[in-house]
């Protein structure tokens, strides 16, 4: 019997083919046949907005079952606008029906009707595109949402949904934008402030290193300055003459260190007519330094700042120096 | 940008707000009575909304958006999960948990196709490596290399060494430069943000004028959570574009606004 049926539609297939002329651009899946009938049903007409019924479309009748094509009911406006549409696995008999189903859901209360489906399909018998509908849709009575719909999807919460947060974590995301531009402001001005706070005591306990451009006479003139101010010992005030000294007497005879800076006050000191008795009267100075270092404990020499500051202060011109 | 530095160093300055602070312990203890009540699904989802209503009316960062986001989420309310989930998205774009809760919220929303999923969820904004190191590392990196600089300025005035001056000289290049980055990242971020964006609160039809008399711009009505830019508002009626492209006009009671930081 099946292969008397396969034999049939074998041979009608190789007799009639759909013609192009005249096919209609809706509604229709291929299917040839005469006398084509369409069955809807649902599984279930009383639900809730969003919950899924299952949609049985059955094409009875077709000569070639397996060219039928699955309607696609999102293209079809009635349902595209009131159902959510998935579609599930196709059913085909062999005695020519050809079964599709499809998940629906509907997007709202409003939803009363699925619309019946036209199917258009090929007439050998008769020779034209015929069509066939179901009688009446399918009335639906859906409901809005409940919270017991809503109750079976709460167990399926993940849980990090429920993540616990701590309010002290809350409060100090509160402040997160605030806190990011002061902390910029801290990264780039703490380390400049640092640096600035060192940069000035560094200055006012190194002018001689910190003066870049200033005469070295003057520097040294500062520096013991400072000595005699922070009460520093005879010794120490005459050690530190003495070296300055030495430095200058072994530039003014031609020996000085080719490394020290001569700038023009130096260069006017060493041609100045006054230079023979600035010598002796650096070498004066130098000797009393000496005797203070090295000679008897106990020696006492007051005036040594003084007459150093005096000589300098000759030396580079009074007024400069001061 | 300069509008910005004194916008930004202003906020820095301004005193907070309290009324804020009450909001976010009122979101907080809402959100913990909902959590404690779990196995009740009706008095759970009453104080998960309440906690999603008090933490947006809340300032705060990425934390504040995700515990409104998972609020909003757990009360079933997904047009609100989206918007704050986004909002916290603009503050902190590499927070794991507002991705995957903005993920799960966009999972929920029911598109008519899978095409339509596809289409009308708008691609992630580009999170490069570059950003992100300068986002979470910027400041660090300011701070070490102000303080190379600092170091190497105090021993190039000590040593008068020409090595400390270029070792001075590179550290505050780099410090500008990345002090400019971070700012320039945050600025980017400030932009995406002032782009009007909006999620659709409820199922609404897209038109292609602004009354209801004009033809539907889709066939399908748009479904809640679908997210929009807003480019144009005439009296009730605002104009969207959606991540396809498409322009129409929805009233704006169907849609909320995700919101600027």
């Amino acid at each position: 019997m099946h292969f008397m049926w396969w034999l049939l539609v074998l041979v009608l297939n190789l007799l009639f083919r759909v013609p192009h002329v005249g096919r209609p651009k809706e509604h229709f899946f291929g299917a040839i046949g005469h006398r084509l009938s369409i069955e809807m049903k649902v599984d279930r007409t009383e639900l809730q907005v969003d919950e899924a019924t299952t949609l049985t479309v059955r094409i009875r009748g077709a000569w070639n079952p397996s060219q039928v094509v699955r309607p696609d009911l999102r293209r079809i406006a009635d349902f595209s606008r009131h159902f959510v549409i998935d579609d599930l696995p196709t059913t085909r008999s062999e005695n020519s029906i050809c079964e599709f189903r499809y998940r629906l859901r509907p997007r709202s209360e409003s939803v009363d009707t699925v619309s019946p489906i036209v199917v258009r399909y090929w007439d050998p018998v008769v020779g034209y595109f015929a069509a066939t509908a179901p009688l009446d849709p399918i009335l639906l009575q859906v409901r809005p949402h409940s919270s017991a719909a809503e109750d079976i999807n709460w167990a399926n919460k993940p849980e990090w949904l429920f993540e616990s947060f701590d309010v002290r974590d809350l409060e100090w995301d509160q402040e997160v934008d605030r806190r990011q531009v002061i902390g910029m402001c801290l990264a780039l001005l703490g380390p400049a402030c640092v640096w600035l706070a060192w940069f000035v005591r560094w200055c006012t306990r190194n002018v001689h290193r910190s003066s870049n451009g200033c005469d070295e006479w003057q520097v040294w003139q500062h520096n013991l300055q400072r000595l005699k101010d922070e009460q520093a010992s005879l010794s120490e005030i005459a050690k530190f003459v003495e070296m300055r000294l030495e430095i200058a007497m072994k530039r003014w005879r031609g020996g000085g260190e080719t490394s020290a800076p001569v700038n023009s006050m130096e260069e006017r000191i060493a041609s100045s007519e006054k230079m023979m008795e600035w010598r002796a009267v650096a070498e004066r100075i130098r000797r009393r330094c000496e005797r203070a270092r090295f000679g008897p404990p106990g020696i006492k020499d007051d005036a040594l700042v003084e007459d150093a500051m005096a000589f300098v202060m000759d030396l580079v011109g009074g007024q400069r120096a001061r | 940008m300069r509008v910005e530095i004194f916008s930004v160093v202003a906020l820095a300055l301004a005193v907070p707000e309290t009324g804020g602070n009450d909001h976010l312990r009122l979101a907080w203890e809402a959100f913990s009575r909902g959590r404690e009540l779990r196995r009740d699904p009706f008095a759970a989802r009453r104080s998960f909304a309440e906690a999603a209503h008090h933490a947006s009316q809340a300032p705060g960062g990425a934390t504040v958006r995700r515990l409104e986001g998972h609020a909003a989420l757990l009360a079933g309310d997904i047009a609100h999960a989206i918007a704050a989930y986004r909002r916290g998205l603009q503050k902190d774009p590499d927070d794991a948990g507002l991705r995957h809760g903005l993920t799960r919220a966009r999972s929920l929303v029911a598109y008519s196709s899978a095409k339509d999923r596809q289409e009308l969820i708008w691609n992630e904004p580009v999170n490069s490596r570059f950003r992100q190191v300068v986002r979470r590392w910027g400041i660090i990196i300011v701070a070490l290399a102000a303080t190379v600089a600092c170091l190497a300025l105090r021993r190039a005035l000590v040593f008068r060494s020409k090595r400390y001056w270029a070792t001075f000289g590179l550290a505050t290049v780099w410090t500008f430069v990345v002090m400019g980055a971070w700012w320039w990242e945050r600025h980017q971020r400030w932009s995406d943000a002032a782009g009007r964006f909006v999620v659709i609160q409820k199922t609404t039809t897209i038109y292609t004028g602004n009354h209801e008399s004009f033809p539907p711009r889709r066939d399908d009505p748009v479904p809640v959570g679908v997210e929009a830019r807003a480019t144009n508002q005439i009296g009730e009626w605002l104009q969207i574009e959606l991540a396809d492209g498409s322009v129409g006009w929805v009233p704006v009671a169907s849609v909320r606004e995700v919101g600027a930081n």
